[in-house]
């Protein structure tokens, strides 16, 4: 049996803290220095006040003892603080004490008076116990708050963690719901894996401000991944949402134009523990700012005419509350909750500082009773109450109900009919897990469990119930989703699901081994003679690259070691071959070597003094040999065609072949003998050109000449029809044209 | 009496450098038999990519045209693996 440890989730994982001298004034410096030191007699000067700060920091036992000397109030700020893993934000801090009753809510007739604090946060910053959320100790009641504050690590050893708050439903669910929905850890990550594996497939992606994926690429990965599940609650746009949180957890990373996945990273997510995971997708989730809950996908940027998302501080602050405390509700004996009532308790606890924006048009809109009529309600606690209920209420509810339990931490329940409905939830196992850490953990079986069922078909069954992440990547690797829904998922192995795990790195006995291990029934013997087959298959044809070929060598050389490949051919490394080339004087191709063809309009190749031998084999693709040079002929591009070379290819040829540019008859010859015939017309027509563009245009008007014209040619030339020439000849005449006009040509170079 | 013509001198001659040379960042084709490289040369969409023969069983890959004549591959129905470096 095993027992995971996973970190509180709302734990920062920061840097130990160390205190900065630089930006104390003169009274603070003496104040911490009085606090950290005692007493002093000598001289205040802020700059021996902070030696002397320094100093006591430096002592390890001066540490202990101020801790030790700590009014206990203080000390239990500090174990929240160390808690939270040392840092804290404002928001909860102050939630936190005032759970735990170390500090109360201002009187309400405080709220609108100045007047001096005694704060034991105040307190300890100020002496610079805790670090950040200094501010002036006079202030406004109203807007008491914190801003974030962190533990020294000096001082991180010497205090415990305070222990979890647990969470009091004021009305209980009295019985069980009449449907419940929940997803198994198994089929989150499965349906992150396969939107990794659609991103890899992209290779480098656009993205916008944020890292927000563009609305293309975004359709491009719908079009790849498998339909929705029909899940009236799923979260909007889901597919930003496993890319948002790919993202965030490191598996995918991005500059300002483009993104890429990084897929080491999402192999190592699959090899943590369901709950290890879980608790990623909760921790990455309270970051999100290009996905809202019951929201979808919002721009990285904001609007202050026409909202485009809530706030993103706003959002964490909110999200954080949110999970605080679902934090308190896995240390309760409470199975399942109400919604409406947890989200009134829910308000009771953070107050109406706490999850505080505005949003209207969520995908999902319960109707909570405490929220009807607010508009009637009478100014005070409930009317506020009731616009919460329907705004961040809401919020709240698309997140458990729908982002949570597609996270797999939450079940959904539901009861009632249509008007009489009621929503309710519980935390999963995994929920409790990874709310409930590091106190609940959950114990399990470690080993490969058998998870699979390979069919004759080669179909394979995964129930999600047991699958675990290594199960659920190397299926996606070597198999194609074929189902999304369900319990049990259906996979295929095809031919090209297998050559793609191949060419990714696996080996076929790493393939035959993960379905042997997992697989319920073994693996049908039709299976494994496909499997055998495929890879024998492949291993028929290979692609080698990044090679260096040694040509025409001398016999009996042993310079270049490598494996001969034919007749004074050795395939080489890189290394071996420059080295050999080196001790045999054998020049190495490269391009500007090969640079060296000229060619003229008759399709002539000559070549230089040092043959390429690449360049030589592309010539004998589409020219013959002549007397020691090259001519590129109809008959030589004619075979050229039928190995299905193309003008287009032989054109790129040049261009690396040659510093001057194919002469254009003879590049529209090669065209013309590829197969792209360019028409032309050689033959007679009567011409009638008339020099003066006047009479041009009337004669073009003329309802006279038009029945002997076929057209005009050119600005100034009609074409006359043969039978009509007599006529035309008559008219013109008639019309007093002088027709001994020598016909003008323009020269061919003007 | 003449030597013999290959069958492949047609479409995919031998190579024939005529001095020693090397090529750097090369890339070859590998089959199984002779048969397989016919089959393979003989189509065009295939054929196009290769340069010359360096055996029966190997061809010159037309340089910078790897990718391509990868694709020309898989989509006859070949699933040629894929390999960097000399050593087979």
């Amino acid at each position: 049996m095993t027992k995971s440890a996973l970190p509180f989730v709302l734990s920062a994982s920061r840097d130990s803290a160390e205190p900065s001298v630089d930006n104390l004034d003169a009274t603070r410096a003496q104040r911490a220095a009085r606090f950290w030191t005692g007493k002093w007699t000598g001289s205040q000067a802020k700059a021996l006040c902070i030696e002397r700060l320094k100093s006591a920091w430096r002592d390890p036992k001066r540490a202990a003892e101020v801790v030790a000397a700590l009014p206990p109030e203080h000390r239990a700020v500090l174990a929240v603080v160390r808690r939270y893993g040392g840092g804290i934000s404002g928001s909860l801090l102050r939630r936190e004490l005032l759970a735990r009753g170390i500090v109360k809510e201002p009187k309400r007739e405080d709220r609108l008076s100045y007047h001096r604090e005694t704060d034991p946060v105040h307190e300890l910053c100020e002496n610079l116990v805790l670090l950040g959320g200094y501010r002036d100790y006079w202030s406004l009641g109203s807007s008491r708050g914190y801003s974030s504050v962190s533990l020294p690590g000096r001082l991180a050893s010497h205090i415990e963690p305070a222990a979890s708050l647990d969470w009091k439903a004021s009305a209980p669910v009295d019985k069980a719901p009449d449907s419940t929905v929940l997803r198994a850890p198994a089929q989150v990550l499965i349906d992150l894996e396969q939107t990794a594996r659609a991103l890899q497939a992209q290779g480098k992606w656009k993205v916008n401000q944020g890292g927000a994926l563009p609305a293309a690429v975004r359709n491009r990965l719908a079009k790849v991944l498998p339909p929705q599940s029909g899940d009236s609650l799923e979260p909007p746009d889901r597919i930003v949402l496993d890319y948002t949180l790919l993202c965030a957890m490191g598996a995918a990373e991005l500059d300002e134009a483009e993104g890429w996945l990084i897929p080491e990273h999402v192999e190592t997510l699959a090899n943590l523990s369901q709950e290890a995971q879980a608790s990623m997708y909760v921790r990455a989730w309270l970051t999100l700012r290009t996905w809202q809950d019951g929201i979808g996908a919002v721009p990285d940027r904001d609007n202050r005419d026409e909202s485009t998302r809530i706030d993103p501080s706003s959002m964490r602050k909110a999200r954080d509350l949110l999970v605080w405390a679902l934090t308190r509700v896995a240390h309760s004996q409470i199975e399942w909750l109400d919604l409406e009532t947890f989200l009134l308790d829910l308000y009771k606890v953070t107050g109406e500082d706490g999850l505080s924006f505005y949003w209207h048009g969520y995908t999902w809109q319960p109707h909570f009773a405490t929220a009807a009529g607010k508009d009637k309600l009478p100014g005070g606690f409930e009317r506020s109450r009731a616009y919460w209920m329907d705004d961040e209420g809401i919020w709240a509810a698309n997140a458990l109900l729908s982002t949570m339990v597609h996270l797999g931490v939450v079940e959904r329940g539901r009861s009632g009919g249509v008007r009489s409905e009621r929503w309710c939830f519980r935390l999963t196992e995994v929920g409790k897990a990874v709310f409930g850490a590091p106190e609940v953990r959950i114990e399990k079986v470690a080993g490969d469990v058998k998870c699979l069922t390979v069919q004759p078909n080669h179909e394979i069954l995964l129930y999600l119930d047991t699958a675990d992440g290594p199960a659920v990547t190397t299926l996606g690797r070597i198999a194609a989703r074929e189902s999304a829904t369900g319990v049990v998922q259906n996979f295929k192995l095809t031919r090209d699901s297998v050559y793609a795990a191949l060419e990714g790195g696996m080996a076929l006995a790493e393939i035959e081994s993960f379905l042997a291990s997992r697989s319920r029934n073994g693996v049908p013997a039709n299976v494994a003679h496909s499997l055998s087959e495929w890879s024998r298959k492949r291993e028929a044809v290979v692609v080698r690259s990044s090679v260096s070929l040694a040509a025409g060598l001398p016999d009996g050389q042993s310079s270049i070691r490598g494996r001969s490949v034919g007749k004074s051919l050795v395939v080489a490394s890189s290394r071996a071959a420059g080295k050999g080339a080196k001790d045999l004087g054998i020049a190495v191709e490269s391009e500007a070597m090969c640079r060296d063809w000229k060619v003229d309009e008759h399709g002539t190749v000559s070549l230089g003094k040092t043959v390429s031998f690449v360049g030589k084999a592309r010539l004998r693709r589409f020219a013959e040999p002549l007397d020691g040079r090259w001519r590129i002929t109809a008959e030589s591009m004619r075979a050229a065609r039928e190995l299905g070379i193309s003008s287009d290819q032989i054109f790129g040829w040049f261009t690396t072949h040659m510093s001057h540019e194919v002469p254009p008859v003879l590049a529209t010859a090669i065209r013309n003998w590829a197969g792209g015939r360019c028409k032309a017309f050689l033959d007679g027509v009567v011409l009638l050109q008339i020099n003066d563009l006047k009479a041009f245009e009337a004669l073009r008007r003329s309802e006279r000449l038009r029945p002997f014209l076929k057209g005009a040619l050119a600005p100034g030339c009609f074409v006359v029809t043969e039978e009509g020439r007599k006529e035309a000849t008559k008219l013109l005449r008639d019309l007093g044209f002088s027709l001994d006009a020598e016909c003008k040509i323009a020269s061919l170079d003007d | 009496m003449t030597a013999a013509k290959h069958p492949l001198d047609r479409v995919l001659p031998l190579l024939e450098p005529d001095q020693p040379a090397i090529l750097a960042n090369a890339a070859i084709l590998e089959v199984q038999d002779l048969a397989q490289l016919i089959e393979i040369s003989r189509d065009p969409k295939i054929g196009r990519h290769l340069l010359a023969r360096l055996s029966d069983t190997v061809a010159l890959i037309d340089p910078g045209a790897e990718e391509e004549l990868i694709k020309a591959l898989r989509a006859a129905g070949h699933t040629p693996r894929t390999a960097k470096g000399g050593e087979p």
